[in-house]
């Protein structure tokens, strides 16, 4: 496919000719480098802290506990300091800073000192933690709960054919960001100017202004930033803050360079989930009620845990019309690590239990796992679990419809069944399974599932995201947000936007810095929100520009008219760069707010979770090899409708991404907590797919618009991750035909079920 | 640290004789620039990757193939000669990594860096490849096999600074030579194995006449299943005898549990793999 010029990133020359400037790139005279004393227990008490009297510290900077103004790192809660002082909650956390010239001396004066700890019993397992005896967070160890409730779970139980229980588990996952974590501060005069790699400069700015209590001016400056995937949303703040303390007391700019091996260990991962879910079904699959249960493990503090589990509880029902249903959702605090932001934010985990559920329901009523999906699907005017009611741009029925029919999901799932009989027959005779080499067990799996887009609930109307245009001399409009490049396209997007409102050229549109002085704040660039949401101001600003424009000529002049790109009046014509230098220095700021329409009671979690949903289906073929069971992900279809593609590209882009990387949750991406701290260094051992894992995509883009969206368009950064692992483990299903509820699935665990059923046959 | 650049044998042996410092040899560095704690403890680094005979010695006689110790894998897998006699060799080296590594990794410095995870040792071994260590003693290199070399994870018999040469591996000498290799690893690319197996075989017909196994990353040391093939030699391949021989190739190796794997499916699917091995000579 070649691209139209129209739709080249803006940032794709200086990535290819390597000279964008990431943080490690930036020269800063003078400079330090700071580095991090981290616990080396999960639990203890700090109980002496001792700088050798006879090393010599005047080449150093060190910061303590004590001398943080205000020690509590700005997010939701309270709870997280950016340096321990009298205990640690998990191994790794921070407990001093160092700073000095350059390395040698960091890690020789790390010597000299003696932390001296009362170590404690430490606490790993979520499902006891709210009565656990150790105490992490509160009185329960819960950081939220959450109760969501909809109709009488009673009749449903009544009116039941059957009813299906299943537990299901999801395991941590690492962003692995191409660029490890890095944040430059530079001190100057009155003020402290963070550069770095980041989602959110405002909540940067936010975490620091509380921490030097208002007596600082901070600038946050993003720097070309190399991924992210969630793991720069809250993480920066922490690191910001160290960088800001050391420099700050120093009086030199410090870099805070994680490593991979740091950033691995020590950084937010997604949350891992325990469910515990029962299904009413009649005994034609209809589901007449749900009974969710979720626990997301949030490790030591809450960073954003609160919110992850929300979106966890609004997400739990899938795509699915459930007249009965109660979510009970809560967050708990574990001695390991503090969870956080990642791609998907808690819908991973909640549409795959759900999915395996459903899978469940298929296997144990003998009925095809397409089949129970789309007899549940939900439709325009049906409710959610929240009773909000669904008003338009509802797709569940039509993208599934789509996968199914595009795939050829039904003829091949039985044909690749009676492939297989023969196969599995033998391995459980211990024969040898191969008639030829090339010989694998085939499945073909499904999932269907959506994305909220735009923060929860009333999010959108808390932060009240701003925009500004500005006029330039050149009568070029010049965009101030705060939503960050991150390789997802987001620059691209908004100069199309801007430049689609306007009907100018998109080389026209300039993009400020993302520099907290220049850019109001727009919000963070999370929650798939800035193509929908923030994206919405940058029409609304194009409009106003040309009615400016045209009452400005017209005061002059009347009769003028805007026309494709120009300024038309009777014969004459003016184009719009031409026109809009008249209005140089014009600034125009626009404001977020959700429409009237959309109402949410986020005390008893009734009404308009999300002002809309993009939906989304897909099927996986896999291949099991079966003498050694690994597992490859050979074709893999989707159909995402997204309201509107504003840059096609970018769009199917990132479906193939996030798509591979929920291909990665489900069968090769794996953390485990062991002796107190994650099992994992980096590339060599954390296994994340390449593109010999990657499978051959068929990617299908549906467009049923949001009205309120700018041009139509809806979320979509997070959808595709969501969709993959349910997908995956439906194919597994379909092979085996044994329970599937856990990932990562990896070959050791295909022989252990292999090993069980050669005990039952 | 120091560094060297020999540019030959003679300049190398020059530099090491009589020396007491340790040197650490490097040619790829594949493996030892990835790891800063390694070579921050490496003070005297010799660099073979220039050092001539060490990096363009290819030849052949009648009855084998010389090959330089620092020649990258990429260098030997292109040849004409090595496609046809060695696809086994070719067919291991292409799963080594990725294209970038091959590019630079060698032979030298995989058996040396001894891993029991490291690729080509299972194929060297069941190939009867020699290794050919320097420095040369009354004008003669001393001759040894992979695993009197490889002796433990991480650990090489190499004592007082010498070194891998060359690699001298025996053309089959039969045309029923038949061969087969599989390396399990979590993904495709750029893995580390969980279990390798490499075997060469001369058959009539069903019939084993020798046989060489060798399985990778299942125990401290590549070393040959003896028993197994001892069992299989002079046997008619039945569903029976394969089947037999997946117990005894279990009983020959000591699988651990780490991040990669665990002992249970090592040593199982070092098993199946076997079967699969033989009953692709049949």
């Amino acid at each position: 496919m070649k691209p139209e010029p129209f739709e080249i990133r803006i940032d794709a020359a200086e990535k290819l000719e390597g000279t964008a400037e990431y943080i490690r790139d930036m020269k800063v005279p003078g400079m330090w480098y700071g580095k991090t004393i981290r616990s080396i227990h999960a639990n203890a008490e700090i109980v002496n802290i001792q700088f050798d009297p006879h090393y010599d510290w005047s080449k150093l900077t060190y910061v303590t506990a004590e001398e943080v103004p205000y020690n509590v790192v700005a997010m939701l809660e309270t709870d997280m300091p950016f340096l321990a002082e009298k205990k640690v909650n998990y191994y790794g956390e921070p407990i001093l800073l160092l700073a000095a010239e350059n390395s040698e001396l960091l890690k020789e004066a790390e010597e000299h000192i003696q932390i001296e700890y009362r170590k404690l019993p430490a606490l790993f397992d979520m499902k006891k933690s709210a009565e656990s005896e150790i105490k992490i967070f509160k009185e329960n160890n819960t950081f939220k709960e959450i109760k969501i409730q909809k109709g009488d779970l009673n009749k449903a139980a009544a009116d039941a054919d059957f009813i299906i229980e299943m537990e299901a588990e999801t395991g941590y996952q690492e962003h692995l960001y191409l660029e490890p974590q890095g944040i430059i501060a530079i001190p100057k005069d009155e003020k402290i100017e963070i550069h770095g790699s980041m989602q959110c400069p405002y909540y940067i700015k936010n975490a620091l202004n509380k921490m030097f209590n208002e007596k600082i001016h901070v600038t946050v400056i993003q720097s070309v930033t190399g991924g992210a995937f969630g793991g720069k949303e809250d993480y920066p703040s922490l690191l910001a803050g160290h960088a800001a303390l050391l420099a700050n007391k120093c009086k030199h700019p410090v870099a805070m360079f994680y490593d991979r091996e740091e950033d691995v260990q020590f950084t937010t991962k997604r949350h891992p989930s325990y469910h515990k879910d029962k299904a009413f079904v009649t005994k034609e699959g209809k589901i007449l009620g749900l009974d969710l249960n979720v626990i997301l493990d949030g490790g030591a503090y809450c960073t954003l845990s609160q919110v992850v589990l929300a979106r966890a509880a609004l997400t739990a029902a899938g795509c699915y019309f459930i007249p009965n249903i109660t979510i009970n959702a809560k967050a708990v605090a574990t001695n390991t690590p503090p969870n956080g932001a990642f791609r998907g934010f808690g819908g991973p985990q909640a549409i795959f239990a759900l999915e395996m559920l459903i899978e469940k329901i298929a296997n144990e009523l003998k009925m095809n796992p397409a089949d129970v999906r789309k007899i549940n699907l939900i439709k325009e005017g049906e409710t959610t679990a929240t009773s909000q009611i669904l008003k338009y741009s509802v797709s569940a029925h039509e993208t599934v419809d789509d996968v199914i029919q595009r795939s050829d999901y039904q003829n091949k799932h039985k044909k690749y069944a009676e492939h297989n009989k023969r196969i599995l027959e033998k391995i459980l005779n211990d024969e040898y399974p191969k008639e030829n080499s090339d010989q694998k067990l085939k499945g073909i799996g499904v999932s269907a599932f959506q994305h909220g887009a735009g923060f929860t609930g009333t999010g959108e109307n808390v932060i009240k995201g701003k925009i500004r245009v500005e006029i330039n001399n050149e009568g070029k409009p010049v965009i101030f947000s705060a939503q960050t490049e991150m390789g997802q396209g987001e620059q691209t997007a908004f100069q199309i936007i801007l430049a689609k409102s306007l009907n100018i050229n998109v080389d026209d549109v300039i993009m400020s810095e993302v520099n907290t002085d220049l850019v109001p704040n727009s919000g963070p660039t999370v929650a798939s929100r800035s193509t929908m949401i923030v994206g919405s101001l940058l029409v609304d600003a194009g409009k106003e520009i040309i009615n400016q424009l045209t009452d400005l000529l017209n005061s002059e002049n009347p009769g003028w008219k805007y026309e494709e790109g120009s300024f038309i009046n009777n014969g004459s014509e003016i184009s719009f760069i031409d026109a809009s230098k008249k209005l140089a220095g014009l600034k125009i700021e626009k404001q977020y707010e959700h429409p009237p329409i959309i109402k949410f009671d986020d005390i008893n979690w009734i009404g308009d979770a999300y002002p809309v949903f993009s939906w989304a289906a897909s099927v996986a073929e896999v291949e099991v090899d079966p003498v050694t069971f690994e597992i490859k992900v050979t074709k893999y279809y989707t159909t995402h409708d997204i309201g509107k593609a504003i840059n096609k590209d970018q769009a199917e882009a990132q479906i193939q991404g996030g798509s591979l990387q929920g291909i990665g949750y489900a069968i090769y991406e794996k953390v485990k907590i062991e002796n107190e701290h994650y099992d994992i260094k980096g590339f060599a051992d954390y296994i994340i797919p390449t593109p010999t894992e990657m499978p051959v995509f068929d990617v299908k883009i549906m467009e049923n618009p949001y009205p309120y969206g700018p041009f139509g368009a809806k979320g979509l950064g997070e959808l595709p991750l969501v969709g993959g692992a349910p997908a995956v483990l439906s194919a597994l299903w379909m092979i085996f035909g044994k329970e599937f509820n856990k990932i990562p699935v990896m070959p050791e665990d295909l022989l252990v079920l292999f090993n069980s059923n050669q005990k039952v046959g | 640290m120091k560094v060297y650049n020999p540019l030959n044998i003679r300049e190398l042996d020059n530099l090491i004789s009589g020396n007491v410092e340790k040197f650490t040899y490097v040619a790829g560095s594949t493996d030892l620039m990835v790891n800063e704690n390694r070579w921050s403890e490496a003070h005297n680094l010799v660099d073979i990757s220039r050092t001539d005979e060490l990096i363009n010695t290819f030849s052949i006689d009648g009855n084998g193939i010389l090959i330089g110790s620092a020649k990258p894998f990429s260098d030997i897998i292109n040849q004409q000669i090595i496609r046809e006699k060695f696809p086994l060799l070719v067919e291991a080296c292409r799963q080594i990594g990725s294209v970038q590594i091959q590019n630079r990794a060698t032979f030298g410095g995989n058996i040396a860096n001894a891993s029991p995870a490291g690729d080509t040792l299972p194929v060297l071994s069941v190939l009867d490849a020699r290794i050919y260590l320097g420095p040369e003693e009354d004008g003669k290199f001393r001759i040894a096999k992979v695993e009197d070399v490889m002796i433990g994870p991480g650990q090489n018999s190499l004592q007082n600074n010498s070194y891998i040469a060359y690699i001298y591996i025996p053309f089959p000498d039969s045309e029923n030579h038949r061969w087969y290799y599989r390396k399990v690893g979590q993904r495709f690319a750029l893995a580390i194995s969980k279990l390798s197996l490499a075997l060469t075989a001369e058959m009539s017909d069903k019939k084993v006449n020798e046989i060489k196994i060798c399985a990778g990353s299942v125990a401290p040391q590549v070393k040959r299943a003896y028993k197994t093939e001892e069992f299989l030699t002079g046997k008619e391949l039945t569903n029976k005898i394969i089947d037999q021989s997946r117990e005894l190739i279990i009983n020959e190796i000591k699988p651990i549990t780490d991040i990669r794997s665990n002992s249970k499916y090592r040593s199982k699917i070092t098993g199946e793999v076997l079967r699969e091995a033989l009953h692709s000579l049949i």
